[in-house]
């Protein structure tokens, strides 16, 4: 294997130091484990970051696997405690994999690092779980998850092996990695179908926290009261679309949540 | 909420039903008014008639309008309608021809009222303006043969007075619904910003359990677990403890099934396998096949123990949704002696329960080592 530059955020001395030395012995370069993203210096082609989701210091999170994307790190994200949306943001967010956090074994990280270190997407069997739950949650209609995909998940989830894989698949090694890395693209599509437009972030944004009526908001933005109303009902959709599980609540009060989440008010 | 909008709207209704009802009884005096001069009057008794049934009608009015608190009541509007252009046509009556505008002119504010009437109660509809043509015209008739320019600013107060009495409702009805709506508002952002707040509450709290029980419990109890100076009992309960710690932090769906299954992982760490599991359940089986299901998965993970030697490792899938049950158990070790697959071996007696209750089971040694036990249900799921 070939020696590659391996940084870890973590919080835990107790996780990351432990963690570095398993590296190391695996033959990879590895920093000085560090407690916040903005103290790692940039990566290097080919350079992996292990990120814990959930930082207190500086960002944390999507923020901080996006931060890390931006600064030339590949990321294998890692958590013991993120629900399936959290995972799932840092996949968005550009993360290359994803390790349940684990106290009595390092094979896991030395693998995904290995993995994701030569260009390919590390799947665990929880994340193949998840990517496949996402479809079904957010579908996006054409240009989901294709047949291969959706076999090579599945396979992934049952706790299948890499030449498993392949052959339940009969894809060859760079179609299934194809295949994979584009999985973790759609997570991103996913998402970004039902991003708010900036006319109803307005919209949000005074009914939400101003807590104005359909005429004022009309007035307040110079449009139609109409056109408040249609821009309401999309918030509605796109909340709804976003947080499976919500059941239907009034337009307004997705606008309140929309104005809430994003921090408008 | 909707006791509100009662409050404030028939508050409204209530108060331009009094005003009508104060126009009303204080109009009807003025039918007094001929009854002064009545050696000139052609029928004296008429106008004493008029004036009776104007002062009946101004009581029942006034009964039945407060009693209601509206002015939409169709009968109201319609029988002051009705007495209004008796009142006029009889009233007129009483006055010799060419005196008829004398008479009329102490009986114009009784018929106007009933124009403002019509406003408030039927405001500008058809039947409306249909009624205050039909006054008009029994008001010319009435005064005939008696005309001269008067007529004209008579006929305007007709028009006027309706006119008036549609945009002061409109306007009061308005305000009233603007009052609701407002009051609506604000208590909706109220509720929303209180239920938001107990969610972050939630939310946090939730996070800072979950935290406290990764962060500060787990290191130590995985990390007991692990010790290999630790008797084999205890190391089984730290495992299991750990396991179930992870289950509580990580929101796995709670549903009979999911629970049933999270159990069959935790009992994993008494056999002294490390497990990883994923579970997708989104629809029970029924009880009786969970059951089944979930002992089947005992014995595979039963026989992962005893025949697969090191490493332990071994993977639970259950998935779970409306057209069936998939339960994969999948270990990396040697692989199982031929023997327990065979069926009426030991290891099917529970894997016969699966296929008696419509489900199937397949061994398969997959190319990577180890072996995949399948569980499906119903048959033939994929």
């Amino acid at each position: 294997m070939s020696e590659r530059l391996v940084g870890i955020v973590d919080d835990h001395p107790i996780v990351s130091y432990p963690l570095a030395d398993a590296l190391r012995r695996a033959g990879h370069t590895v920093l000085e484990p560090v407690t916040a993203v903005e103290s790692l210096p940039k990566g290097g082609p080919g350079s992996v970051a292990v990120c814990d989701c959930s930082l207190p210091e500086g960002r944390s999170g999507a923020d901080a696997v996006a931060y890390l994307a931006s600064r030339g790190w590949r990321v294998v994200a890692t958590s013991g405690v993120a629900g399936r949306t959290q995972v799932l943001d840092v996949i968005a967010a550009g993360a290359w994999g994803y390790v349940e956090k684990r106290f009595t074994t390092h094979a896991e990280y030395v693998h995904a690092v290995g993995l994701v270190g030569a260009g390919r997407h590390h799947v665990s069997p929880l994340l193949a779980a998840l990517l496949l739950d996402d479809a079904t949650a957010r579908p996006l209609g054409a240009g989901d998850l294709s047949v291969l995909q959706r076999t090579a998940l599945r396979a992934l989830a049952e706790g299948d092996g890499p030449e498993e894989v392949l052959a339940v698949t009969g894809a060859d090694e760079a179609a299934l990695e194809a295949a994979l890395a584009g999985a973790f693209a759609l997570t991103v599509r996913r998402r970004r179908v039902n991003r708010l437009s900036p006319r109803e972030l307005d919209v949000v944004a005074v009914v939400g926290c101003r807590g104005l009526g359909l005429k004022e908001t009309a007035r307040e933005l110079g449009i139609r009261p109409g056109t408040v109303a249609d821009h309401l009902e999309a918030v509605k959709r796109k909340y709804l679309a976003s947080h499976p599980g919500e059941r239907d609540l009034s337009p307004r009060a997705a606008a309140l949540r929309w104005a809430m989440e994003l921090r408008l008010c | 909420m909707e006791l509100l909008r009662h409050d404030v709207q028939a508050a409204t209704e209530r108060r331009m039903a009094r005003m009508i009802i104060y126009s009303r009884a204080g109009t009807t005096a003025f039918l007094l008014v001929p009854l002064v001069s009545w050696d000139r009057l052609a029928l004296p008794w008429a106008a004493v008639c008029v004036a009776l049934l104007a002062a009946v009608e101004a009581v029942w009015f006034a009964v039945r309008a407060w009693r209601g608190g509206t002015l939409h009541d169709p009968a109201l509007v319609w029988a002051d309608v009705l007495v209004s252009v008796v009142v006029m046509t009889v009233g007129s009556r009483a006055a010799l021809p060419h005196e008829r505008n004398v008479v009329l002119t102490a009986l114009l504010p009784f018929c106007l009222a009933t124009s403002a009437v019509l406003g408030f109660g039927f405001g500008w509809s058809r039947r409306a303006v249909a009624s205050v043509a039909v006054l008009a015209a029994a008001w010319t008739v009435s005064i005939y043969p008696n005309l001269t320019q008067k007529l004209v600013s008579d006929l305007l107060g007709f028009t006027l007075w309706f006119l008036i009495a549609v945009l002061i409702g409109r306007e009061l009805r308005d305000l009233a619904g603007q009052t609701v709506l407002a009051q609506r508002l604000a208590e909706e952002r109220q509720e929303l910003l209180a239920e938001y707040k107990r969610r972050q509450e939630a939310m946090r709290q939730r996070e800072s359990a979950h935290r406290a029980i990764h962060d500060d419990l787990l290191p130590i109890v995985e990390r007991v677990a692990g010790s290999p100076s630790l008797d084999p009992p205890t190391a089984r309960a730290a495992r299991r403890a750990a396991q179930r710690a992870r289950r509580f932090i990580t929101d796995e769906h709670a549903t009979a099934f999911a629970d049933l299954m999270a159990e069959v992982a935790e009992s994993a760490a008494d056999l002294g396998l490390e497990l990883t599991h994923v579970l997708r359940v989104h629809h029970d089986p029924p009880p009786e096949v969970g059951e089944v299901l979930a002992s089947a998965a005992r014995e595979a993970l039963n026989n992962v123990a005893r025949h697969a030697g090191e490493p332990k490792g071994v993977h639970l899938y259950a998935a779970a949704a409306d057209d069936g049950v998939t339960v994969v158990v999948r270990d990396r070790g040697r692989g199982l002696p031929e023997g327990p697959v065979r069926r009426g071996g030991g290891m099917s007696r529970s894997f016969a329960a699966v296929e008696r209750h419509g489900g199937s089971w397949t061994i398969e040694r997959p190319p990577g080592g180890g072996t995949k036990v399948v569980l499906r249900w119903p048959e033939g799921r994929e």
